[in-house]
């Protein structure tokens, strides 16, 4: 590269940071362009990294897994989970639990065979293939999930399953990298169990301690919040790097610290820490994710894949045959011992299928196979199978997740419905605007004739904000029922809600709480079937 | 006095279907009915477990969609009464017209394509229908006639 080249003689340092100058530059002229598109951003910077591969020494660093795992991974699983509420997570951790640990292990088993018998990969090495190419990494889809307007419990299957698996994953490939290191006949089922157990926990239990500290104490007392910002970036790389010195889950320890300060520490905090924190990690995770998948692209050589076609092929069909066994079986048989209102609805279970891409752990993974452990020849091949693999689930499953929401009638969000939210938006905005003014001018503070004027203008905007909607509904009365099954969802919510509180205090038993919650839970799940029925037929019906 | 009905269940075509009912009884003076079917057939295959949320939510729906439609005629000075019947749509609307002694069924339609809640017929099929086994008239009505007004 030119401008590389012009600065070839300054330092090391120098060099790394126009480096990353220029990827971050890329980065943004490809969000820039791809704002016009409907493509997801990260498969588009995958095939600019890869056409940028092409440019010999392009990158002026090594990207190691190191790198990619303490620097890159840490700050991208903190903001995922920071947004991930407990109460939401709570009533799937089942069955996402499930599919994390043991869906990774049985992928990994699933994959691990199908390499071993087709194309003759030592055992081992064929495991820890599995155990790296069963981490899913669901950036793409959950942008458009996000898009898209698809239900809040797909998002969390989806989202949850990826942050508890990352974990599973890096654990087991390590047992198998340590058990090809120490040979099989070190092998101890048990042993290999509690090892599991150990690192899973140990890593769950260091971000827990850490995310306590920080939403308990710092977050509740010092009412700064760049210092309270500055704590969770702290806390997010911190719990990481603990936990990789005691030898356990740093994966998991950033996930169990961001869920901790997402659920706890945010409600301690002031109105603009939370802005504060939300727009630093949203930033951070652009930024990270942006780099994540330009490298992926720089680091796959497409004319290395050539003679690896076969070993490819291979390697996406067991990944894609895994995922559906695990997927389908897993879920029919959560079916069979959970209440109907928690049953994961079929188009829901496509796309979870469908939508369980590779990237940045799976990558990361590939890049520690050196030819000290499985022997170059063999190293060379698992790599280069995980960057196909990486590949096929960005560009093939990556491109067509959208038409598969879409096709299963999973997209809640058509234009008049995003009008429609932000119509109700701006009202309950300035309703609030008007309230603090009333509170300001209760309080003195104000002088009355700036709060008249201020309180005019206000009232002025509401019935415009009021009348837009009245409009917009007018236009589009298929809103109404939207309008209608939204409230409805949110009174149940609320009931649900109240039932705990009463328990709490005493003023019903636990048995009948549960009861009751079962009742409100199956309203919930029937008010789900309304909307769902209602998106299917609303193409074509009425009366 | 014969009556009116109107059969809601909140869709696209239903503010129109509504004023358009409205407009006639105060134009006719007849007695204007709002009518809403709990069909929980509507909502396809659904587990027996769920059946009893489902109904009462599509119960819960109907009751608020009827007490919309009447503060809407209210609006236009008018009494209307609201029924709530469960079973299968198309049957419950052709037994009340019987027992209203209805001589109009007003009822929406989307824009565009009608195939709708009726299974896979139009609602001008089902219209079309009631007129011919009841001799009662039936007015379909799309959304742009409520957007217009």
């Amino acid at each position: 590269m030119l401008l590389l080249q012009l600065f070839a003689q300054e330092n090391e340092l120098i060099r790394q940071e126009i480096g990353l100058v220029i990827l971050l530059a890329i980065a943004a002229l490809v969000a820039i362009i791809i704002r016009r598109l409907r493509f997801p951003y990260t498969v588009a910077l995958v095939l600019v990294g890869l056409a940028l591969s092409f440019v010999p020494n392009f990158l002026p660093f090594e990207v190691s897994s190191e790198v990619i795992l303490a620097i890159l991974v840490p700050p991208l699983l903190f903001e995922a989970t920071l947004h991930i509420k407990w109460k939401n997570l709570r009533d799937d951790f089942g069955i996402i639990m499930i599919l994390a640990v043991g869906g990774t292990l049985i992928g990994t088993f699933i994959v691990g065979e199908i390499v071993t018998w087709v194309l003759d990969v030592p055992l081992i090495a064929a495991l820890a293939f599995g155990a790296l190419i069963s981490a899913t990494d669901p950036v793409a889809v959950i942008s458009f999930f996000r898009s898209l307007g698809v239900s809040k419990r797909l998002s969390i299957l989806v989202e949850g399953e990826s942050l508890f698996n990352d974990g599973a994953a890096i654990v087991i490939f390590n047992l198998m990298i340590g058990l090809a290191v120490a040979g099989t006949d070190s092998f101890s089922f048990s042993g290999t169990i509690l090892e599991f157990l150990r690192v899973s926990l140990g890593g769950v239990g260091v971000g827990l301690i850490f995310g306590y500290v920080v939403s308990y104490i710092i977050l509740k007392n010092v009412d700064d919040h760049l210092i309270e910002t500055t704590t969770t970036v702290a806390l997010a790389f911190g719990s990481y790097v603990i936990a990789e010195e005691f030898h356990v889950s740093g994966i998991l320890a950033v996930v169990a610290a961001g869920l901790m300060v997402g659920n706890i520490g945010t409600q301690n905090t002031s109105p603009t820490t939370r802005l504060t924190l939300d727009n630093f990690w949203e930033f951070s995770a652009f930024v990270v994710n942006s780099l994540v998948f330009l490298l992926i692209g720089l680091e796959i050589q497409i004319s290395e894949m050539q003679p690896y076609l076969i070993p490819i092929i291979v390697a996406v069909g067991a990944v894609l045959l895994s995922r559906a066994l695990i997927i389908y079986s897993f879920t029919a048989v959560h079916k069979r011992f959970t209440a109907p209102a928690r049953h994961i609805p079929i188009p829901f279970r496509h796309v979870m299928y469908w939508g369980g891409l590779r990237g940045a752990i799976s990558l990361a993974l590939a890049l520690t196979l050196t030819g000290s452990v499985f022997g170059n020849a063999i190293s060379k091949e698992l790599r280069v199978m995980t960057f196909g693999v990486v590949l096929f689930t960005l560009l093939v499953q990556g491109t067509t997740i959208e038409k598969l929401i879409q096709r299963l009638h999973l997209a809640e969000k058509p234009a008049q419905r995003t009008l429609q939210q932000r119509l109700q938006a701006n009202i309950y905005a300035k309703r609030a605007g008007l309230h603090e003014l009333d509170r300001l001018h209760d309080d003195d503070i104000l002088f009355p004739e700036i709060w008249q004027a201020m309180s005019n203008i206000y009232e002025e905007e509401i019935h415009d904000a009021k009348k837009a909607l009245g409009d917009h509904l007018l236009n589009y009365p298929e809103l109404e029922q939207d309008m209608f099954l939204q409230a409805r969802e949110d009174v149940l919510k609320a009931e649900r809600a109240a039932l705990s509180i009463a328990a709490r205090q005493g003023f019903i038993s636990d048995e009948l709480l549960h009861e009751l919650s079962k009742e409100a839970d199956n309203r919930l799940a029937a008010l789900e079937i309304i909307r769902r029925a209602r998106t299917l037929n609303e193409e074509h019906s009425d009366s | 006095m014969k009556s009116i009905v109107c059969a809601t269940r909140g869709g696209e075509g239903s503010r129109a279907a509504q004023m358009a009912a409205i407009r006639e009884a105060r134009q006719t003076g007849k007695p204007l009915i709002f009518l809403y079917v709990t069909d929980t057939s509507s909502a396809g295959q659904v587990d027996e477990l769920l059946l009893p949320a489902l109904r009462a939510e599509l119960n819960w729906m109907g009751r608020t969609l009827l007490q919309v439609a009447k503060q809407r005629a209210e609006a236009a000075g008018l009494l209307a009464h609201v029924e709530i019947l469960e079973g299968r749509v198309e049957e419950e609307i052709g037994r009340f017209l019987q027992k209203a002694d209805a001589d109009l069924l007003i009822l929406g339609a989307p824009r565009g394509t009608t195939a709708n809640v009726f299974g896979d017929d139009a609602v001008e099929i089902f219209a079309q229908s009631i007129m011919a086994d009841t001799g009662i008239e039936v007015k379909v009505m799309h959304p742009e006639a409520a957007a217009a007004e």
